[in-house]
């Protein structure tokens, strides 16, 4: 027997293959191990960071890499170059270059003097109408603060006066505001629309479809996307991530249990469901976008930032399998994928899910994109204007070419009726 | 043949990795030398779409490991030849957290 690995650097994980085979003739056999380019990729890769220069040469008062790649250094005036060369020299020689290649402008202040003021100022000038950021501006070693309204300048310039910073040392400038994209993963979305991401305990999943239940304002999301999948274990759930937003949105309140006695159900140890569905009532019922799928700009194009979103018309039949077949187009909106589309390839299909004694029945395949996290999607067929609802995807091939959906008829059988526009 | 696959934090701080399902799931895919796909650990299966936070220690690893008996994804034994070989964490990366391909050769 013998073993070979190979190894891959990585910022903090790496991942690594080994084989191991019996060594004969009539066997297979593993050659020799051909180590690839690892660790030692971290040191000189990258230049030193700012703080490191400022310890290790005096004078200095910003490094950044000019428009043609040239390396540029501020130093103070009488500084001398040579502490520069020695500290860029390992990432130089790993970019084959000298310390030749190396720029250096006369600055009027340190690094440090304007890192200080920096700090001092972003308090005062984020407080200013129209202030956008507070900048130590390595290429003109200056702070620059950037603002939309040119009217800001004014108490920019009275800030800076009242701290005891030279005037010459902030550079005021106009520029763009800055947007925030919202997109499936970090929106804040009140109230909550279908496609965005969920967390529960340990777990990222994505709301399915809003819906009401006897008079309770609910989503709809995968039941394994609880604590336990079936059993109810009123598992919390927060939206986007409990870290931004800590104030619990919903609670599991329905996710019946698998069975071994389910029509269908194959004899041993499985355990059954027509669904991989469960609900949850919002805490706050004004939380509930009833009706509505996030859409991000177009299908199958990778975006996750959201557009705008589908208003739901209609839902597909309360059949056991649901009643739109073979051929037909759907699509999803998930937290990993955003909007995906493609045709069903198999309907009633009895799945077994890997690594588990898990069956869902009667459940429909599709072919198009889907990612870890894009459990308890909604899945809706477009129809000129309607959009009609199909169910809830579950799983996917490990290619994440394939996904797969409980119809929206196995989700009501094991939920109940649900309104959900 | 025994394949094993170890994903490891080299770091000094805890990373939670993103991996798919309820527990971190790794595919092993073997292609021919010419690139072409004949066997995949993970072939036809379903697996659960949710995506689990999952911390890794410093100095940590998760491995695992699969015994292949040398058949192609079409039930065939495989012929002899040069193969590569990759171990690949299901995660919310369309091409998941991948290990460097090994090379392995069948003889007669």
């Amino acid at each position: 027997m013998r073993r070979v690995s190979l190894f891959r650097a990585g910022l903090a994980v790496f991942a690594a293959l080994g084989l191991a085979a019996c060594q004969d003739n009539s066997g297979p056999s593993a050659p020799a191990a051909r180590p690839t380019a690892s660790a030692q990729l971290a040191q000189g890769a990258e230049p030193p960071s700012a703080t490191e220069l400022d310890r290790t040469v005096p004078g200095f008062g910003g490094y950044f890499l000019s428009q043609d790649g040239t390396p540029t250094v501020y130093l103070v005036g009488g500084a001398g170059r040579a502490p520069v060369d020695r500290a860029l020299s390992a990432y130089l020689t790993r970019r084959g270059l000298t310390s030749d290649a190396v720029r250096v402008l006369e600055g009027r202040y340190t690094w440090r003097q304007l890192q200080r003021w920096q700090t001092d100022m972003t308090d005062p000038a984020l407080s200013v109408p129209g202030a956008v950021f507070v900048d130590n501006d390595e290429t003109t070693n200056r702070v620059k603060i950037g603002v939309t309204d040119r009217g800001a300048a004014w108490w920019l310039r009275a800030a800076t006066t009242r701290l005891g910073i030279p005037t010459d040392a902030v550079v005021v400038e106009n520029v763009d505001p800055i947007v925030q994209m919202a997109t499936l993963q970090n929106v804040v979305d009140r109230p909550v629309r279908a496609g965005v991401q969920i967390n529960f305990p340990g777990f990222l999943c994505s709301v399915g479809f809003n819906a009401t239940s006897g008079g309770q304002q609910s989503f709809v999301t995968a039941s394994h996307c609880t604590n336990v999948q079936g059993g109810v274990e009123s598992t919390p759930y927060w939206q986007p991530l409990q870290s931004v937003d800590p104030t619990q949105i919903a609670t599991e309140v329905a996710d019946p249990q698998y069975s071994r006695t389910l029509p269908g159900c194959p004899h041993g140890n499985k355990r059954c469901r027509f669904s991989d569905a469960s609900r949850a009532a919002y805490a706050n019922g004004a939380n509930q976008a009833l009706g509505l799928i996030a859409a991000t700009s177009g299908p199958n194009n990778g975006s996750l930032t959201i557009t705008g979103s589908f208003t739901i018309s209609a839902d597909d039949c309360s059949t056991i399998g649901g009643c739109l077949p073979v051929g037909t187009t759907v699509n999803k909106v998930g937290r990993t994928t955003g909007w995906t589309q493609g045709l069903i390839t198999n309907t009633c299909v009895n799945t077994a899910v890997s690594g588990s004694r898990i069956v869902q029945l009667c459940q429909t395949f599709v072919s198009a994109g889907v990612g870890g996290g894009d459990s308890g999607s909604d899945v809706f067929q477009v129809t000129g204007g309607t959009v009609k609802l199909a169910g809830i995807l579950w799983g996917g091939n490990g290619a994440g070419t394939q996904f797969v959906f409980s119809p929206f008829g196995n989700v009501t059988s094991e939920l109940g009726p649900l309104t959900t526009h | 043949m025994l394949l094993v696959f170890t994903v490891a934090n080299a770091g000094k701080e805890t990373v939670t990795l993103h991996t798919m399902g309820r527990t971190p799931t790794a595919d092993f895919r073997i292609a021919d030398s010419q690139g072409k796909m004949v066997w995949t650990r993970l072939r036809g299966q379903t697996m659960l779409g949710a995506l689990r936070l999952f911390p890794l220690a410093a100095g940590k690893s998760l491995t695992f490991r699969h015994s292949w008996d040398q058949r192609t994804d079409s039930g065939s034994q495989a012929k002899p030849g040069d193969y590569i070989v990759r171990g690949v964490l299901l995660t919310d990366e369309k091409d998941g957290l991948a290990s460097p391909p090994a090379r392995l050769r069948l003889e007669r």
